[in-house]
Formats: structure tokens, C-alpha cells, sequence
């Protein structure tokens, strides 16, 4: 018997700053145009997060909820900072997510947003 | 009940009325991290200055996005911040002149399957210790407080 391991190679996408209401729109329509252009497994590095609101937690999950359809994945990097943290906690994405420690993988694209 | 509420207005009271629309919303999280840099002897001011900014932030954000319809003019948002020295605490009132809040349409979200929508008021709830809504004849009344 024969295995072969297939490695899905993940897109990046590193958000820095507010990932809120307002630039919610701006994000929802990055990660649309990755999504269509067939990226299907995303590792959402919100390490340099500064303020996270719903709105930047329905950016994530929008993302999610769109690749699961396709066999696809969302990995995710916490925010450095403890109340951004505390607030992913709160809304279980740690249960909805897989919880990297970095993004930083050899071979992976990076997206800067 | 107890409420942190009353409606005494002290000397550190902040007002602020700003357009009903997101990119403005900033300015009010500004002005609470500066309220609350003035204040002494909390364990952890970065995670309070936060969660207290993120729970106007939605309130302000429900407003916004849904009390206000495109068609209506003079979209306003007015914000008041008091500082209570007993119990210590910061009392928020935000006031708008929008459609009626409807608790019974608000959903609690799933929170173990993720959804795109409904996180704004669980937030609210969790990072707040008073939350309250009322219509009154001059508009819709949010009344948040955070003991400090």
C-alpha cells in the first residue's frame, strides 16, 4: 500500500490595526477576491490586531463558513493583545477555529490587509 | 434593584455628538481611553479601557448600521461619559433619533457552530455590567456602566 500526503499550502492574511465596522467591508471584499481566485485554506493572522469588534469577528467567520463548503480550512494567529484575545475567547473561536501559535510557514503566501 | 445609573450629571461629565456613521467611531473610543487614562489604581487599564470602548463601540455601531435607514437625515449620535466616584464606576448614555430597537428580533448567537451575525449585543452583555434600552418621546436611550 502506497500513501501520498498531499500538503494544502495556506494563504496568509495578516490584518494589523482595526478589524471593525469600518473596515469590515474593505476586508470582507479582500478575502472574497482570494476566495474566487481558488484559495481554499487560510491562516488569518490577527497578531497585530489592535481592536476587534463583531464585525471583525464576522470577517472571520464569513471566511470560514465560505471555504468549509469546498473542503477548505481557516487557521487563525490570536492577537498579541490580551483583550482582543479575551474577546475571541468569549465568542468561542477557539472551539470554531484551529488556533495556531504563527503563521510564519515556509512556502505559504502572505497577504498584508 | 441597584443601578449604577442615576440621573445626576457631576463634573466629570463628558458629552460628545458626533454623524451617525462608522468612521467616526474611533474618535468615541479615543475619548474613553483618555477619560479612563485619568483614572487610579486599576489592576489591568488596558483590558478595561478595551472592553469598555468595544461596548459603546457596538452600541454605536447598532445605531448606525440599524436604527438609522439611509433615507433619514440628521443622523446623530449623541454621547454622554460620567465618571462616579461611589460605587466608582463609568456611567454612558447614548441617545439617537432612529427606528425603535426591537429586543425580540436579537438572537442570542450560536456560539459553538460561528455565525456572520448577532455577536454585537453578546459582546455588549459580556463586557459591560449594566446594559439597558429605552424609548423615550426624545428618542432611543442606551445606558451602559462599567465599574472601575
Amino acid at each position: 500500500m502506497q500513501t501520498q500526503t498531499h500538503v494544502a499550502h495556506a494563504m496568509t492574511v495578516t490584518f494589523i490595526g482595526r478589524l471593525d465596522a469600518f473596515s469590515a467591508s474593505m476586508h470582507h471584499a479582500q478575502l472574497d477576491t482570494l476566495v474566487q481566485a481558488g484559495v481554499r485554506h487560510f491562516v488569518l493572522d490577527l497578531a497585530g490586531v489592535e481592536f476587534l469588534d463583531s464585525a471583525g469577528l464576522a470577517v472571520c467567520v464569513r471566511v470560514l463558513k465560505r471555504v468549509q463548503q469546498d473542503d477548505g480550512s481557516v487557521k487563525m494567529v490570536l492577537p498579541e493583545l490580551v483583550a482582543a484575545r479575551r474577546i475571541l475567547y468569549l465568542a468561542r473561536f477557539d472551539r470554531i477555529f484551529e488556533i495556531v501559535a504563527s503563521s510564519a510557514e515556509p512556502g505559504e503566501e502572505n497577504v498584508y490587509v | 434593584m441597584n443601578t449604577l445609573h442615576t440621573n445626576c450629571e457631576g463634573d466629570e461629565t463628558l458629552r460628545l455628538e458626533l454623524p451617525a456613521t462608522l468612521k467616526y467611531l474611533n474618535v468615541v473610543g479615543a475619548c474613553v481611553a483618555e477619560m479612563l487614562a485619568q483614572v487610579e489604581d486599576v489592576a489591568d487599564m488596558a483590558t478595561l479601557s478595551y472592553t469598555v470602548q468595544l461596548g459603546i463601540h457596538e452600541i454605536c455601531t447598532n445605531i448606525v448600521q440599524h436604527a438609522y435607514t439611509q433615507q433619514q437625515e440628521h443622523k446623530r449620535i449623541a454621547v454622554t461619559m460620567e465618571m462616579r466616584a461611589q460605587p466608582r464606576c463609568l456611567c454612558v448614555t447614548l441617545w439617537d433619533n432612529g427606528k425603535h430597537f426591537e429586543q425580540s428580533e436579537v438572537q442570542e448567537p450560536l456560539l459553538d457552530e460561528g455565525q456572520v451575525h448577532g455577536y454585537g449585543l453578546f459582546l455588549v452583555r459580556n463586557v459591560m455590567d449594566e446594559v439597558t434600552y429605552s424609548r423615550q418621546p426624545e428618542g432611543n436611550c442606551w445606558r451602559l456602566a462599567k465599574k472601575l
